[in-house]
């Protein structure tokens, strides 16, 4: 039996999470993702950054528990943002299902700087830049 | 020695009452005890018979070639104490090296190595060696407390004893020691192994025919969480239980370095440092290769193994191997060389122990020449299981092997036109499913794109199936595809009931499906569910 489909790596960057998950999801392992991610976000961060460009495959059940996430974060407030290559089947897959309240970019750059864009000028500890 | 007045001689045994003596020492009563207490009984007749007022019987621990105190009349201190007796040395050593009996009368340490016989007053021993099947198995020895010469019968019916006593213990040595080594390999030897859509991996162990042979041949075959396939088999020097339990540490180590590692010479570069740490210098040959998850290369090491055999279209073949590396457990002077064998569709990679090559007096190269072309003939008429038994049959020919055989033969299917499986009906599948049906749609010619697609609908097909179709109890859902003028027709069938949502937001499953082929139709009777999708190969 193989341990693990997926590989999420997190890292807290000024204000908000970037989830980097690489390999698959899908039902076997979609609950698993979002909670860890959804472990790791602090009410400080403001928005999520989920990179799916090293993502070989995602299915319904894993978008599921993307849309999950999105509304949790909602709730307090927080953003999530995905990035998805426009070319592939996850691409088509995003597209079909349809994900709401979810902010979808071409690649990890322009994620960021919409996230960056985006961000709060009264928070309560501006970041130094 | 003179014979000094007061020394005892008794009257020669007839031939009844041999017969009546002998026959309380093969009583059938005997066949149902443990050694210990065959042995305990066996020594309080001996005693009795014989009229001494000491009877011991050690028994020979091969590994280390010494005498053991096994039980014991009269002299029950030596069972107690643990005594150990080398072979060659005392009393009981030298009966045991000269294989013949021998009888004291001065009993004192110029004569024997354990002074529990002279503390205990004994001044006349008579001792005799065990043998089975030709092999000496222990000593029995009787002594009297009163200077007494054993007279030649009496030196003849304690051997008739001694050898009674050897089969008997035979037998139940090995028995309780098959009944060891059975529960070893049950542990050791893999008794699943993964399942690898397009592959096919049968293996075979086949224990040396003499004594209590269990070898030191062992194979491994696991899946890594990249998917690449992890075949590995070795020999470790010696048999028994002792080799059975180096194998053992072996294989599982070779477990954990392969999980860390991943590559088949960092997984032999460790596992050699892991056995000439540990280790007590045994030596160890290894075959460690490592399958990619496409099937389509075999990266391995050799560590003084036998070359895998491959079988391609051309014919059977070794690779070439221009620098021999020594076994596991020697100082090297280089790195582990990795070798690299392209595995085509419809190959076989054979993986073996000497055993099924090696004859004495023969040169390797004869043995592997012979092997290959064996292996020419039989392997390619036959499917697996029966190609194994013919290769077998025709390789050891017919003979029982001196040495154990382990090998492992891995089949890379020719592409089938039509694909067709079935899998458990568990999450974990899915991941099987895709890489199968991904493999399949590639080796048909389907563009990457459309692949990705039609494993993306298949996996949800199949998830929905996981699901909805069985309870906690799970089944089996199979897959099938064909491919007609461009078009690919994908099927996933399971015999489920239909059982409803059983989370919210699954819905969409469905709608991916369809999102994603060109044509869907759902079938759902009371004999299951079947999801029949059609999609252009181009688009």
């Amino acid at each position: 039996m193989t341990s693990e489909l997926a590989d999420v790596a997190l890292e807290r960057m000024d204000g908000f999470v970037v989830a980097t998950v690489a390999g698959e999801i899908d039902m076997s392992n979609a609950v698993r993702v979002r909670e860890r991610i959804a472990g790791f976000v602090t009410p400080e961060d403001w928005a999520v950054v989920m990179d799916l460009s090293e993502l070989t495959f995602i299915d319904s059940a894993g978008l599921y528990g993307v849309s999950v996430l999105a509304e949790l974060l909602e709730e307090r407030r927080q953003r999530l943002l995905l990035c998805v290559p426009p070319s592939g089947s996850i691409a088509r897959t995003v597209e079909i299902v349809g994900l709401h309240s979810v902010s979808i970019h071409a690649d990890r750059d322009l994620a960021l700087a919409a996230v960056r864009a985006d961000q709060p000028t009264s928070r309560p500890y501006p970041p130094e830049d | 020695m003179t014979q000094s007045c007061g020394v005892t001689t008794f009257a020669p045994i007839d031939d009844l009452e041999r017969l009546k003596r002998l026959q309380r020492v093969s009583d059938a009563a005997l066949a149902l005890l443990s050694v210990e207490d065959l042995l305990d009984e066996l020594l309080l007749r001996v005693r009795d018979i014989l009229g001494t007022d000491t009877a011991a019987v050690l028994l020979l621990d091969t590994e280390k070639n010494e005498l053991v105190a096994r039980a014991a009349k009269g002299i029950e201190e030596e069972v107690e104490r643990g005594v150990r007796i080398p072979v060659g040395k005392g009393f009981a050593g030298r009966i045991a090296a000269e294989r013949h009996p021998v009888a004291l009368t001065t009993v004192d340490h110029t004569t024997v190595l354990n002074p529990i016989l002279f503390q205990k007053g004994i001044r006349s021993l008579l001792g005799v060696p065990l043998i089975a099947h030709g092999d000496v198995v222990g000593v029995l020895h009787i002594g009297t407390t009163t200077p007494r010469v054993f007279q030649p019968d009496e030196v003849e019916l304690l051997q008739l004893v001694a050898d009674r006593v050897a089969l008997a213990l035979q037998v139940r040595l090995v028995q309780s020691t098959r009944v060891v080594i059975d529960a070893f390999q049950r542990t050791f030897l893999p008794d699943s192994l993964p399942y690898i859509p397009g592959l096919r991996v049968t293996t075979k162990y086949l224990p040396a025919s003499s004594d209590v042979g269990i070898g030191g041949d062992w194979f491994d075959s696991f899946l890594l969480p990249s998917n690449d396939l992890v075949l590995a088999i070795g020999d470790v020097a010696g048999h028994g239980l002792r080799a059975a339990s180096l194998m053992g540490k072996m294989r599982n180590a070779l477990r954990a370095y392969a999980l860390s590692g991943g590559t088949a010479s960092g997984i032999a570069e460790y596992l050699d440092r892991y056995h000439r740490h540990f280790g007590d210098g045994e030596l160890v040959t290894l075959l460690v290769g490592v399958l990619t998850n496409d099937l389509s290369t075999f990266r391995f090491v050799l560590a003084g193994h036998c070359p895998p055999l491959v079988l391609s279209e051309t014919g059977a073949a070794f690779p070439t191997i221009s620098e021999h590396v020594p076994p596991l457990g020697v100082n090297r002077s280089r790195a582990f060389i990795e070798h690299e064998l392209q595995i085509d569709r419809g190959s076989m990679l054979l993986l073996y122990t000497d055993g099924l090559v090696e004859r004495r007096g023969e040169s390797l190269d004869v043995g592997l020449e012979r092997l290959r072309r064996t292996a020419e003939r039989s392997l390619r008429r036959h499917d697996a299981p029966e190609a194994i038994a013919t290769l077998l049959e025709e390789q050891l020919e017919g003979r029982p092997s001196a040495d154990d055989v382990a090998l492992l033969l891995l089949q890379r299917q020719a592409v089938p036109p039509e694909l067709e499986f079935a899998v458990p009906a568990r999450a974990s599948s899915l991941v099987d499913i895709r890489r199968a049906v991904g493999r399949w749609l590639d080796d048909i010619g389907v563009p990457a794109v459309t692949v990705g697609e039609i494993v993306t609908a298949v996996s949800e097909a199949s998830a929905n199936a996981i699901e909805h179709a069985y309870g906690p109890a799970g089944g089996s859902i199979s897959i099938a595809g064909d491919s007609k003028d461009d078009v690919v027709e994908m099927r996933v069938r399971d015999t489920g009931r239909w059982r409803g949502n059983s989370r919210a937001g699954r819905g969409d499953g469905l709608r991916v499906i369809r999102g994603l082929m060109d044509e869907v139709t759902v079938e759902s009777t009371d004999q299951g569910t079947a999801v029949r999708m059609r999609r252009k190969a181009r688009s």
